[in-house]
């Protein structure tokens, strides 16, 4: 690799191909750091890796908008706020409900859990990954390749979607995705449940989640040191002014400096790892629960990063305990594979699809970087 | 007739494999191994040259290790219900049954998962499941002999995977064994959240190329309490392909969608008495459910006012558990009921834009009269715009069956021009891996081989599957693979005498 650390950062305003980007970064030498704009300034923390730094703020257009089928097919680089903009002329949405200022490809790269994660009307899971038809993708190799479709149903090959998504492009940069669109629920609004405690507000939640009515978001929170739970449904009464606001703040962008990790556990377990976070959580850290996707989100409001190390650590022993797990999101290294044949898997499917390991990125480093020859 | 290039197994075969599962469970009786030599799909027949049926992942493995070692191709078969002939095995070799791996291993109900083997019927899971408000969603029409590591394999969907989702989409961890007889979990804990890559998502519908399936924890779902079954008659196909459009564009989201034409209403009523309108050209059979008895009567009356404003000559609901099962069970079995009029179809699996469904069906509705064949059968998932037509020949009747291949050719291209796909939920495996170059380009078949080179790189598991090549050991590009298959004419030796009754 050559020896100028200083990052390349191109800004193609095309999705193909990127040939003066890959000529650029192969003559020299250079490793090829995808990133969207809306996380730029995370990547070049990574000082270490001479790289190009490719970002798709430019590629934020849409190609093809059939509505009467629900869906819609977008350059990556299009934040949810815009995407959400488009499809409000036709009452649609894409309800996964993630950050507004998130780009769709940050979103897929990170596989990023939005507030109707685990909520289970219409689909199971509502992951960004089971809301997508269809993916383009640049591989390593420069080439623009493409999976999926744009039907509802498709088994046609592998589910590469699904491979793609949640590994922050170190397989290929997502570029272009097919997105599966529903209808917006009408009178849609949120509400704000002020409850005295964490566990009053767990409590409160799992009412409202065994109640049967839909729900697209329910989060335990704290909103101004008060503990309480958020709630967006078709209730009209009592709305919260500004619940979109609120929600929006809920989501988090992936990359936000703030964010710690990320803990998943069975539902069972929540209330048991709640209890040990009421007692160990250090001043400076923020929990924000998604009980019905088993989800605990970690942030911190002003403690240095390495301050959180020795909690995070404890957290990731606990989770365990509890039958899950952590995903660190500050401290990627910290992640872990202990099965040696799912890690070299890992390793073997990125030496396959980039054996130069050109496509590098912290998030995936620990596990895809190492490549197995 | 069996292929050429038939894998050769060492003399000691079943000796070994003897070892690892017991005599009993080797099985090379040609009498025996003739179940064995296709699924349901009938295009291609040919015999593995032995049968093993293991009891757990330590012998599956034992057996794949043996495999590997000794250079001998495996196909994992489930109930050997599947429609692509996914578990033909084309290159002789083993087949490794999984039927004896059919327990429900762990059931947690607090947290909406299940741990199975492969071997469980998809059917019995739900029947080990009743009374616990719980369900296990996907439901594809053979769910009463299709096991789940099949509808894993496939990623089978079913009848209500319009609200509920496909296979893929209650997959939560899988345990696989790999084609060189490793073992792994693809997630460590069963959980949709992850840690690195997502392996379970793309394992799932792999159709056994990557490893072989051997349990998985799945996810379950509440049953809705409270349920609506209605139907609408229509005059013309047209009439009811602008409803299904109306219905999903609402903002409704139907259990199921179902659409059946004028042919198969008047097979099933034959056949079942069941009473669907028999003066109409197309009728959609609709369910809705929701948590309350207000917020179904809601959607209910919204989804009768769109029939109507659509055309629905007719609307029909069932009033009772007992109508609508048998409403279910009457779309289920219309298949079988075609066997009144003809002996033998080939069915296909397109999926199609749900905006393009007047329009395709037009032009399918145009292929009998193109190939000189009998008027094509539709029943299908219209909610999601899953076709499946059926293309009726004699048994046997060689011009026939060429008609229907060349028709069944004409028909996936038209779904490919409408911006669709070669298969739903019946997977790709021999029946239309010559297809796939139609839907992908060169570069998006090579990520595929790339991906399957990291798994089974010597091409063991399943081979001659999904690629247009069939190309199995150690290529990483398509075409030009000393496995190569010739597509499925009147003039390949391999397709049977018998056609594709199914």
């Amino acid at each position: 690799m050559t020896s100028d650390n200083t990052p390349l950062h191109t800004s193609p305003a095309t999705h193909t191909p990127y040939p003066d980007v890959w000529l650029t970064s192969t003559d020299t030498q250079r490793l090829i750091t995808p990133q969207t704009a809306d996380e730029l300034s995370g990547l070049l923390q990574r000082p270490d890796i001479p790289s190009a730094a490719i970002s798709l703020s430019k590629l934020n257009q849409w190609f093809n908008y059939w509505h009467t089928d629900h869906t819609i097919e977008v350059a990556a680089g299009m934040t949810i706020g815009q995407l959400q903009a488009i499809t409000r002329e036709h009452d649609q949405w894409w309800p996964t409900l993630a950050h507004p200022d998130a780009t769709i490809a940050t979103i897929l790269a990170h596989d990023w859990p939005g507030l109707s994660a685990g909520l289970t009307p219409p689909l199971a899971k509502r992951y960004p990954r089971d809301l997508v038809l269809g993916l383009g993708v640049l591989t390593a190799h420069g080439q623009q390749t493409h999976c999926g479709g744009r039907v509802m149903k498709n088994v046609a090959g592998y589910d590469l979607a699904k491979l793609y998504c949640g590994s922050a492009h170190t397989l290929g940069i997502i570029t272009q995705a097919t997105l599966r669109l529903e209808t917006t629920p009408q009178h849609l609004t949120g509400h704000w449940h002020p409850q005295p405690t964490l566990k009053a507000a767990l409590a409160t939640a799992s009412q409202l989640l065994s109640s049967g009515q839909p729900l697209w978001a329910c989060e335990v929170t704290q909103l101004e040191g008060d503990w309480g739970v958020f709630t967006i449904d078709e209730h009209s009464e009592h709305p919260l002014a500004d619940w979109q606001a609120l929600a929006a703040s809920l989501t988090h962008h992936p990359t936000a400096p703030n964010l710690l990790a990320m803990v998943a556990l069975p539902l069972t377990m929540v209330t048991d790892l709640i209890n040990w976070l009421a007692s160990n959580t250090p001043e400076a850290i923020n929990i924000q629960l998604r009980p019905a996707g088993g989800l605990v989100l970690i942030t911190h409001h002003g403690c240095h990063q390495q301050q959180s190390l020795p909690f995070l650590q404890q957290l990731g022993t606990v989770a365990k305990q509890h039958q899950g797990f952590i995903k660190h999101i500050a401290h990627p290294e910290l992640n872990t594979l202990e099965d040696a044949t799912v890690l070299a898997l890992h390793r073997q499917l990125k030496h396959q699809l980039d054996p130069e390991c050109r496509l590098v990125h912290p998030a995936m480093d620990w596990c895809t970087r190492h490549a197995v020859p | 007739m069996p292929p050429a290039s038939h894998a050769t197994l060492p003399s000691n075969w079943k000796q070994a494999l003897s070892h690892i599962v017991g005599k009993r469970y080797v099985l090379n009786n040609p009498e025996e191994l003739a179940t064995y030599e296709c699924d349901a799909c009938v295009l291609v027949k040919t015999p593995p040259q032995g049968v093993v049926l293991p009891k757990t992942t330590a012998e599956v493995a034992a057996i794949v290790r043996w495999c590997h070692q000794h250079t001998v191709p495996f196909i994992a078969r489930g109930a050997g219900t599947g429609l692509s002939g996914g578990a033909v095995p084309i290159d002789g070799g083993l087949i490794i049954g999984l039927n004896r791996m059919n327990q429900l291993e762990e059931l947690d109900l607090p947290n909406r998962k299940a741990l199975v083997g492969a071997g469980l019927v998809n059917g019995q899971l739900n029947q080990q499941l009743a009374g616990s408000g719980l369900f296990f969603a996907p439901d594809p029409s053979s769910q009463s002999a299709s096991t789940i590591g099949g509808n894993i394999a496939e990623n089978a969907g079913g009848i209500h995977c319009l609200k509920y989702g496909v296979t893929t989409d209650h997959t939560l961890s899988l345990e696989v064994v790999l084609p060189n007889g490793d073992v792994i979990w693809t997630s460590p804990t069963p959980h949709p959240w992850h840690v690195g890559l997502n392996l379970t998502g793309l394992l799932t519908g792999s159709e056994g190329t990557l490893g072989i399936v051997t349990r998985g924890w799945v996810n379950l779902t509440q049953q809705p309490t409270c349920v609506w079954v209605g139907l609408a008659a229509f005059s013309s196909a047209q009439a009811a392909a602008d409803a299904v459009h109306a219905i999903m564009k609402s903002g409704l989201t139907p259990a199921a969608l179902e659409f059946m034409d004028a042919f198969t209403v008047k097979c099933v009523n034959e056949a079942f008495n069941i009473g669907f309108p028999s003066d109409c050209d197309a009728v959609l059979l609709m369910e809705l459910d929701a948590s309350s008895e207000d917020s179904l009567h809601h959607q209910q009356r919204h989804a009768e006012a769109i029939l109507t404003a659509a055309g629905a000559a007719q609307l029909q609901q069932a009033t009772t558990e007992d109508e609508r099962h048998q409403l279910w069970q009457a779309r289920k079995k219309s298949v079988p009921s075609y066997g009144q009029y003809y002996p033998a179809f080939y069915v296909h699996d397109c999926v199609i834009p749900r905006s393009q469904l007047a329009t395709v069906l037009e032009q399918i509705k145009s292929l009998s009269q193109q190939f000189d064949i009998p008027p094509v059968a539709n029943v299908f998932h219209a909610g999601d715009g899953n076709l499946h037509p059926h293309l009726f020949f004699t048994p046997g009747n060689q011009t026939e069956i060429e008609k229907v291949l060349h028709a069944g050719h004409a028909l996936m291209q038209i779904c490919l021009d409408a911006g669709g796909s070669l298969s739903g939920e019946h997977g790709i495996g021999l029946e239309k891996n010559q297809f796939m170059d139609k839907q992908f380009n060169p570069q998006d078949l090579a990520v595929m081989a790339a991906i399957r080179q990291v798994f089974n790189p010597l091409g063991l598991a399943n081979p001659g599957k999904i690629f247009p090549s069939g190309g199995g050991c150690g290529e990483t590009r398509i075409g030009g693979s000393q496995h190569a298959k010739p597509p499925m004419t009147i003039d390949n030796p391999l397709f049977t005498q018998g056609g594709a009754w199914i």
